[in-house]
């Protein structure tokens, strides 16, 4: 999985760089919010800690051993951004100190093993875990299944990348200067290898890593992966403050797609594109199509929208978006609530300090 | 009589030691039954070669001579100019050249050898099927097999071939040169010439020190199983064990942080990021 230097073509390498500088820009800025508190430390460890769980050896059936990455385990144990740091200076090291991974190719490797393996990897466990409590199978599974993702996902970018190099880097006479395996010999060699054997080895390590510390050292699994960059694990905190910061995004988030709704007016009337494409009323489908399907025609009277076409154009399509949201809101909310009514009642979860040393 | 204290119980003091010590000669067999002594072996292998490193950048030569900052950028400007090098003549002569300064630089052959060798022997066998029609079209040289399908090596394949493991290798000796005549704290402080950002340059100079702690810590994890286990289980059980170790490694990284931080902030650690850029 680590690159060596003189596989990618500089029109490789050089957008790999480019993806990456702004994502550790955010990372560093993430972090230097935080500078005044032991992220630095911690980081710096973990960093080391990534490094070395790469050079375990795994046992694999046949009496013989394999390697994990553990971008997925790291991100877990971290949070994603972090992990994305803590790969990179492990790569970092590992290319600098050890000519393990090459220098002009560590941006690719980078976006391979420090991102979209732990992003990827951590949103599976995500939506498996979900808010399971600590103990719960689910977070051994969705680490596992995480693993699995995460790797294979890195697996599938690293053989694009190897892939592209005979269609884009050629000499005069048409000779591959970089990797000369095409797509169709790439792709297959690092997909196939890893979805049966390294991709299996990854989850197994990265499943059984959750479990040890779920039975060991539960306190070390943040159940609740609040923040991005959070390295301080934590049990359970129903925090009220990250809560409302939470929503006050969402909300902004929302005000903003409100405001740019008007856009839907604009850009077809700027590309002469008439109404959105799928939206046609029936006539608009008869200067189409050239004829009305009578199952359409028949259907057409069933519903009259209390605002027809949202009346008088921009200020409308603002007042519209505005009454549309806050509908959906507020039968999610009724629905939110009915459903919390009922979970409350079960949830036995224990509300842990966070630690404040 | 008394009997000698193991090779592995001794204090470890040179890279030889390290290479020596959890590995006695007979044990080295592949197979389930020695995974932790091998594992054990990767890791002193590991710290072993930082101590190469710091031996060989603190020797007099000519590498060693100069500032950080220049070394950094110049090896990485020769390594991209490597990538962009494209006629076989040009990259044998960065190759030679490499080897000239590390004459002059006092590598240890042996401490080259290795990775100069393994690198592009590996990307060598990668390249062998490259050398085919099937891959790169091309004049034939060798005929494999003449029937349906044709199986020949290209004069194009040998071309493709040859200037790839070339150019690994020679950007692979770049690096190595530069990391065996420089200490790790300067070489991370030339990547400022690079304009990486302090906090990145402070975060691997504290991961390169406490790396030293946690191989130490993951070499004992194995050394500790071997010492104490007359056979190795099932693959299952020895999974179970080596997630055990990796979970228990995480535990001391955690706690270690936590000191290293109360350590920091006792000392006046304000979150100011400040570098020793000294030279």
């Amino acid at each position: 999985m680590h690159i060596p230097d003189g596989y990618l073509s500089p029109q490789t390498y050089v957008p790999a760089y480019g993806a990456m500088i702004p994502l550790w820009w955010r990372a560093s800025a993430k972090l230097s919010k935080s500078l005044r508190n032991r992220q630095i430390p911690i980081l710096a460890l973990g960093a080391a800690f990534s490094f070395l769980i790469m050079m375990f050896n795994v046992p694999i059936p046949g009496g013989t051993t394999g390697h994990a990455v553990g971008g997925v385990l790291v991100a877990i144990l971290l949070g994603p951004w972090a992990a994305m740091v803590a790969v990179s200076l492990a790569l970092a090291v590992q290319a600098l100190m050890f000519g393990d991974g090459g220098v002009t190719t560590f941006g690719a490797n980078c976006l391979n093993m420090a991102v979209i393996m732990p992003f990827a990897g951590w949103a599976a466990y995500r939506v498996i875990a979900g808010n399971a409590p600590v103990d719960s199978r689910r977070q051994w599974v969705g680490a596992a299944v995480g693993g699995y993702i995460g790797l294979n996902a890195a697996a599938l970018s690293a053989g694009l990348m190897f892939g592209i190099q005979p269609l884009i880097a050629y000499d005069a006479a048409g000779r591959a200067l970089y990797c000369p395996f095409g797509l169709q010999v790439a792709l297959p060699a690092m997909c196939a290898t890893h979805l049966v054997l390294f991709g299996v080895v990854e989850a197994v390590v990265t499943g059984l890593v959750i479990a040890y510390l779920q039975r060991v050292e539960p306190s070390l699994l943040p159940v609740h992966a609040g923040g991005l960059c959070d390295m301080l694990p934590r049990i359970h905190s129903k925090d009220e403050g990250r809560a409302w910061v939470r929503a006050r995004r969402f909300g902004l988030l929302i005000a903003a797609l409100i405001l740019l709704s008007p856009l839907g007016l604009y850009l077809p009337a700027r590309f002469g594109a008439g109404s959105a494409w799928g939206e046609w009323s029936s006539h608009e489908i008869a200067q189409l199509a050239g004829y009305v399907p009578s199952g359409l025609r028949h259907m057409d009277s069933i519903w009259n929208a209390p605002m027809p076409d949202y009346g008088p154009k921009p200020i409308a399509y603002l007042f519209v978006a505005v009454v549309g949201v806050a509908l959906v809101m507020l039968v999610t909310f009724a629905l939110g609530k009915l459903i919390w009514r009922k979970n409350a009642e079960a949830d036995t979860s224990v509300d842990a300090p966070a630690d404040h040393s | 009589m008394p009997r000698p204290i193991p090779q592995w119980m001794r204090p470890l003091t040179t890279p030889d030691d390290w290479r020596a010590s959890p590995l006695p000669p007979r044990a080295v067999r592949r197979g389930r039954a020695n995974i932790a002594r091998r594992a054990a072996g990767a890791f002193a292998g590991l710290l072993a070669d930082m101590l190469s490193n710091e031996e060989t950048a603190s020797r007099p030569g000519l590498l060693q001579r100069i500032d950080a900052r220049a070394k950094v950028v110049g090896a990485f400007a020769l390594i991209v100019g490597a990538t962009l090098l494209h006629s076989i003549a040009g990259l044998a002569g960065l190759y030679a050249l490499c080897l000239v300064i590390a004459a002059f630089s006092r590598v240890p052959v042996t401490r080259l050898a290795r990775v100069w060798l393994v690198v592009p022997l590996f990307s060598a066998a990668i390249m062998l099927p490259a050398t085919l029609n099937l891959i790169t079209p091309g004049s034939p040289v060798l005929t494999l097999h003449r029937a349906n399908p044709a199986l020949m090596v290209t004069d194009a394949g040998l071309m493709v071939a040859g200037r790839f493991v070339l150019r690994t290798a020679v950007c692979v000796s770049l690096v190595l040169l530069l990391t065996a005549t420089t200490r790790p704290d300067r070489l991370f402080g030339g990547l400022r010439a690079l304009g990486v950002p302090k906090v990145f340059v402070m975060l691997l100079s504290m991961m390169e020190r406490y790396l030293w702690v946690l191989a130490r810590a993951a070499e004992e994890i194995h050394l500790a199983k071997v010492s104490r286990s007359i056979a190795s289980g099932s693959v299952r059980e020895e999974q179970a064990w080596m997630a055990a170790g990796m979970g228990s490694l995480f535990r001391r990284t955690r706690a270690l942080g936590q000191e290293v931080f109360l350590a920091m902030v006792s000392r006046g650690y304000t979150g100011e990021v400040h570098l020793l850029e000294d030279k």
